[in-house]
């Protein structure tokens, strides 16, 4: 009964979401972009595909703006443009596989480009569906589900692969508030900074989760694992 | 060196028996882990003293070893060091250390953990024989927690060192205790002690008369401190630590000056000098690290450190090895800045399946005043290493 209240909650949010474009003014910005008709034309269709996906179509058309204003080449704007709706599309798969777990959709359009940043920093739906069972048990929103994915995606680009950050993150999720997941970040960099190999500081940052889960202010394992390493 | 291998056979006794009994679970989990760093290092004067000599050499750190957990209450630690420092002209205290140790972690009951360690030093500088030292020590200590977020740790050290060469044979018995606290707010602080007690069984005393027991008059040293550490994480990735240190050495130990001649007691005798209490003195420290960690292998940390050391007894000299007039007792203070950035190497981080890859660059300089002129020195050091880890 809850799944079907959600489902019916996220296709009514579906349907409102991605105000629709305005294709006259987007011609009059590709014209002025000196996109030539097939390139224009490519262009119109990408915008179309978004708004038949329900996706938020202001934002491809930030990047066509921002492309022009930068004097990008018409084709690389059109790369730009065809990857960012590529993340979209996975973003919403990601939703569509959270509202059937169970977890409430609030904010879509928010956590739509939330994800959609994190998979344009290498993070991959795979890597943010293995955080999904965690976060349905800890009774988490999308909002939280999207927030994890952009700490993988900040701690990828800190160097920390999914692979190694993983199941860290999916702890954090399921257990911390949202806007406390970007600790992780720090937290990975004192780990790496006390030469814990990827599976130890899997372990250790497991423990710190648990420990702060109970207590925010609890001591830390990390500090307990940095005295141990230099003889304290 | 009997004591040496005493020890060694200690260690893996303690090791065997950490081992859970047959059939219990999980499975012990072993991991072998290096800790490499090795660069040419540049030094403006490489003996720390008025000699200011310049030179070029290369440093070389390493540590190898196997971290094993035998259950969830047990875990041990073996591992070998190699520490060489060699310089190509300056090279009279070219050394290599070589260093076998080993830890066994036990966790007795919920709140209380038992960490006995064990180790040998072996010390070697090629073109100073004399100063081969082989250092035994062992330390069981035992580690509390008084609230979920304080901490009280207390144990006992041994250690001893012996020079086949060298008349500074000496063994050392000490205690220690360190109360620790997480304040929370990302606050931790702690107190510190530790006392030892050192005696140098080759070192009569030059006067009898300055020792307790006169039937055997060799020095003995009483070294204690106290201290107090506080760290403060200002971000996630940005942590300062300071801290302050006061020590107190106090020896019987003495030093027979042979006078202004500097010449042997049997050709000019009468204008030698017994100084007594040549070792004692104290020390205040205060140290600071601010620390920033960019991304992974990659960070800076800044340090510095200032210590003031006065001696009770011995007297300043100048860059004649003459007492200075009017006598002063030696006085130094000490201040040592550092710089280090570590960074992974691009393409080796990308590629490497495993462990870390990277550069370290190093600044210090370090400026000792004092009124003993062989020791009133300024150095700069700047090493280049290449880093990995696992």
């Amino acid at each position: 009964m809850r799944k079907a209240a959600i489902f019916i909650l996220w296709g009514a949010v579906r349907l409102s979401a991605g105000p629709a474009f305005d294709a006259a003014e987007v011609r009059g910005l590709l014209d002025k972009g000196r996109f030539t008709p097939p390139q224009t034309q490519a262009a119109l269709a990408l915008l179309d595909r978004a708004e038949r996906g329900g996706l938020p179509t202001s934002m491809l058309v930030n990047r066509i703006r921002e492309g022009i204003a930068r004097r990008a080449e018409p084709k690389a704007v059109l790369g730009v443009v065809e990857d960012r709706l590529q993340q979209l599309e996975r973003a919403d798969d990601v939703v569509r596989q959270c509202a059937a777990s169970g977890i409430a959709v609030r904010e879509r359009e928010r956590s739509l480009l939330t994800l959609a940043d994190a998979f344009a920093q290498g993070v991959t739906p795979g890597d943010v569906l293995a955080i999904l069972p965690a976060a349905a048990e800890g009774k988490r929103d999308v909002e939280t589900i999207a927030r994890a994915a952009e700490t993988l995606g900040r701690l990828a680009r800190k160097g920390f692969p999914p692979k190694d950050t993983r199941d860290v993150v999916s702890a954090a999720a399921a257990a911390w508030p949202a806007d406390r997941l970007d600790d992780l970040v720090g937290l990975f960099l004192q780990a790496d900074a006390l030469r814990l190999a990827p599976d130890e500081a899997r372990e250790v940052l497991l423990q710190e989760v648990r420990d702060k889960k109970k207590d925010p202010g609890a001591g830390s394992a990390l500090r307990r694992e940095q005295d141990r390493r230099e003889g304290r | 060196m009997r004591s040496a291998w005493t020890a060694a056979a200690g260690c893996a006794a303690a090791l065997w028996a950490a081992s859970p009994a047959a059939g219990a679970s999980p499975a012990p989990r072993h991991r072998a882990f290096w800790d490499v760093s090795l660069g040419p290092v540049r030094s403006t004067n490489v003996y720390r003293d008025s000699s200011e000599e310049a030179d070029t050499g290369y440093d070389l750190r390493a540590r190898v070893g196997l971290r094993s957990r035998f259950s969830p209450r047990t875990f041990a630690q073996l591992h070998y060091d190699l520490d060489a420092l060699s310089f190509r002209t300056a090279n009279v205290e070219n050394r290599r250390d070589h260093a076998f140790a080993g830890l066994v972690r036990h966790r007795l009951r919920d709140p209380l953990t038992l960490e006995v360690k064990a180790g040998l030093r072996l010390s070697r500088f090629p073109n100073v024989t004399a100063f081969d030292s082989t250092t035994t020590y062992g330390q069981g200590a035992l580690k509390g927690y008084l609230t979920t977020r304080t901490t009280l740790e207390g144990g006992l050290a041994y250690e001893a060192t012996s020079y086949p060469d060298y008349d500074l044979d000496n063994h050392s018995v000490g205690v220690f205790g360190t109360l620790a606290r997480d304040f929370g707010r990302r606050t931790f602080g702690e107190l510190s002690m530790a006392f030892r007690s050192e005696g140098y069984s080759e070192r009569l005393l030059r006067d009898p008369t300055s020792t307790e027991t006169p039937d055997d008059p060799r020095r003995r040293d009483h070294d204690w401190f106290a201290g107090a550490r506080v760290v403060r994480d200002f971000s996630l990735v940005l942590q300062l630590e300071a801290a302050y240190q006061y020590g107190r050495l106090s020896s019987n130990g003495d030093s027979l000056d042979f006078g202004p001649f500097q010449s042997a007691l049997a050709d000019v005798p009468g204008d030698e000098r017994l100084v007594s209490d040549f070792y004692s003195h104290r020390r205040h420290e205060i140290r600071a690290r601010l620390r920033r960690l960019i991304r992974r292998g990659s960070s800076v940390t800044l340090a510095a450190r200032f210590q003031d050391r006065a001696y009770f007894g011995r007297l300043a000299r100048d860059a004649n090895e003459q007492f200075l007039s009017p006598e002063e007792k030696r006085h130094d203070r000490a201040i040592l800045v550092s710089a280090t950035v570590d960074v992974p190497i691009p393409v080796l981080a990308r590629h490497a399946r495993f462990g870390h890859f990277g550069l370290r660059l190093r600044l210090a300089r370090e400026m000792n005043q004092s009124n003993e002129a062989l020791y009133d020195y300024g150095s700069t050091v700047a090493a280049l290493s290449f880093t990995s880890w696992f």
